[in-house]
């Protein structure tokens, strides 16, 4: 497997410079945090690595074929069970079972065939964090994934994100620090005065990513 | 019979007991078959090619523009026109068939169309990432939105495939038909007749109306299911 590399990538949307010359390896199995505060640019670094958002400048090497995306949002089919919506990504028809190992360990098990509608705003956080490992990818994007869990479901959440990840490598952007180091790997601060200095970055020392934490 | 001071208005009783006789009649139901098949059978064509075309045109758009300026056309031409020109073309027993296909598919085309393109882009994108195949994501994520479109349009294009296939009829004088019916009421001054018709025509309708709509929510419902 390859680094993931980020070159000098750049982003502007009308007057406002999202992000600048932003260069960032991540190397195979590795995790790596992203913090920074609302406006910064966050989302649009993982729609650039993800491939869903063309830079402005500089380019990214070494995309995996399967990216999984925990977007911001959740994007699920709202008219379908929570299965029907891992099936959508998966194509799986028979019986899967990392998906019901994964719904188990998200605490999940009881609800597999609950039509997404139905369910509360942290179980879907979690049926989109279960789709995206379902899929078995070997880059996983996770935008704000923990957010609006409670403590305990947070930190079960977390453990399922670790324990079936596999090998694949994680960028994750989050807004609490304790998210970050329960993670583990290396951490990443965006743009810290970008709110302050209109189209201005912070500081942006190069990285040394990759050093995962045992998980 | 009621001919006589009750041409121009009949009152309600006689209309009912004109109703009652027909419900008797050796040809009433032979003739509600007659007619309602027809226009079924246009309902569902034009539901079908509205349905089929719409995804087509949703995924190439060069469909939608080869078919513009036909749909075009056939909102805008006034239905005698259609009906008249359809009577040098067509067999008249077809007549309501085609004249109710026709009211009915551009009505279903457009508000599918419009229902796929309303597609929220995020589950879209979403689909684009993960890879999700073109039948999957027909199924999983345009289906949905189009429910609500498809259910208003069936609503609507239901009323007029009626009311235009018997009206293709009465012009038609399409022989075994209602609309042969009230053509008949009309010459001999049978008010009465082109009143229970008319009662006829809504009861009908209304009920396919329902069964049509009952059928779509059932499908939709059952999707969701899985
Ligand atoms: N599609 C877009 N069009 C215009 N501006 C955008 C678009 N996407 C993001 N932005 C702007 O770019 C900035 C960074 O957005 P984002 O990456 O979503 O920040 P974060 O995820 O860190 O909160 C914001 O000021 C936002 O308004
Ligand atoms: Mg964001």
């Amino acid at each position: 497997m390859k680094n993931l590399v980020m070159e000098r990538i750049s982003k502007r949307y009308g007057e406002k410079q999202v992000l600048q010359e932003l260069s960032l390896t991540l190397r195979p199995g590795s995790v790596t945090s992203v913090m920074g505060p609302s406006g910064c640019g966050k989302t649009t670094l993982l729609n650039i690595v993800a491939g869903l958002v063309k830079p402005d400048s500089g380019r990214v090497l070494g995309r995996p074929g399967r990216v999984g995306f925990v977007f911001q949002e959740d994007r699920l089919c709202m008219d379908f069970s929570a299965a029907a919506n891992i099936r959508l990504v998966t194509g799986k028809t028979g019986k899967d079972p990392m998906m019901y190992g994964i719904f188990s360990a998200l605490g999940l098990q009881d609800s597999i065939m609950m039509p997404v509608r139905e369910m509360s705003g942290g179980m879907k956080r979690r049926v989109a964090i279960a789709r995206a490992l379902c899929y078995q990818p070997e880059l996983l994007l996770l935008d704000e994934a923990f957010k609006g869990l409670d403590a305990q479901i947070r930190q079960q959440t977390m453990d399922c994100v670790l324990k079936w990840r596999g090998d694949c490598t994680v960028l994750c952007v989050t807004h609490e620090r304790a998210e970050a180091d329960y993670l583990g790997g290396a951490l990443l601060q965006l743009g810290r005065t970008a709110d302050r200095e209109e189209g201005e970055q912070g500081s942006r020392f190069p990285f040394p990513s990759g050093i995962t934490r045992e998980a | 019979m009621a001919v006589g001071i009750e041409i121009l208005l009949v009152s309600p009783l006689a209309v009912a007991a004109r109703l009652f006789a027909l419900l008797r009649e050796a040809d009433f139901w032979s003739t509600v078959l007659f007619s309602m098949l027809r226009i079924a059978a246009g309902f569902f064509l034009g539901l079908a090619a509205g349905l089929l075309l719409a995804v087509a045109a949703g995924r190439f758009g060069a469909v939608e523009t080869l078919l513009w300026p036909f749909v075009v056309t056939i909102k805008s031409v006034p239905v005698a026109s259609f009906i008249i020109i359809s009577l040098i073309w067509l067999s008249n027993s077809q007549l309501a068939v085609f004249i109710s296909f026709l009211m009915v598919f551009p009505v279903i085309y457009s508000n599918v169309l419009q229902g796929i393109k309303s597609t929220d882009p995020q589950l879209l994108e979403m689909a684009a990432l993960y890879r999700v195949k073109w039948r999957r994501k027909l199924f999983y994520i345009y289906l949905p939105g189009i429910r609500s479109y498809l259910i208003s349009a069936c609503s609507v294009a239901l009323g007029m495939s009626w009311k235009a296939g018997i009206a293709a009829e009465v012009i038609g004088v399409v022989r075994g038909s209602i609309g042969e019916k009230l053509y008949e009421a009309k010459i001999y001054f049978m008010t009465s007749d082109l009143f229970a018709w008319t009662v006829v025509i809504v009861l009908l309708s209304v009920l396919f109306e329902k069964a049509v709509l009952f059928a779509v929510r059932g499908i939709f419902g059952r999707l969701a299911r899985r």
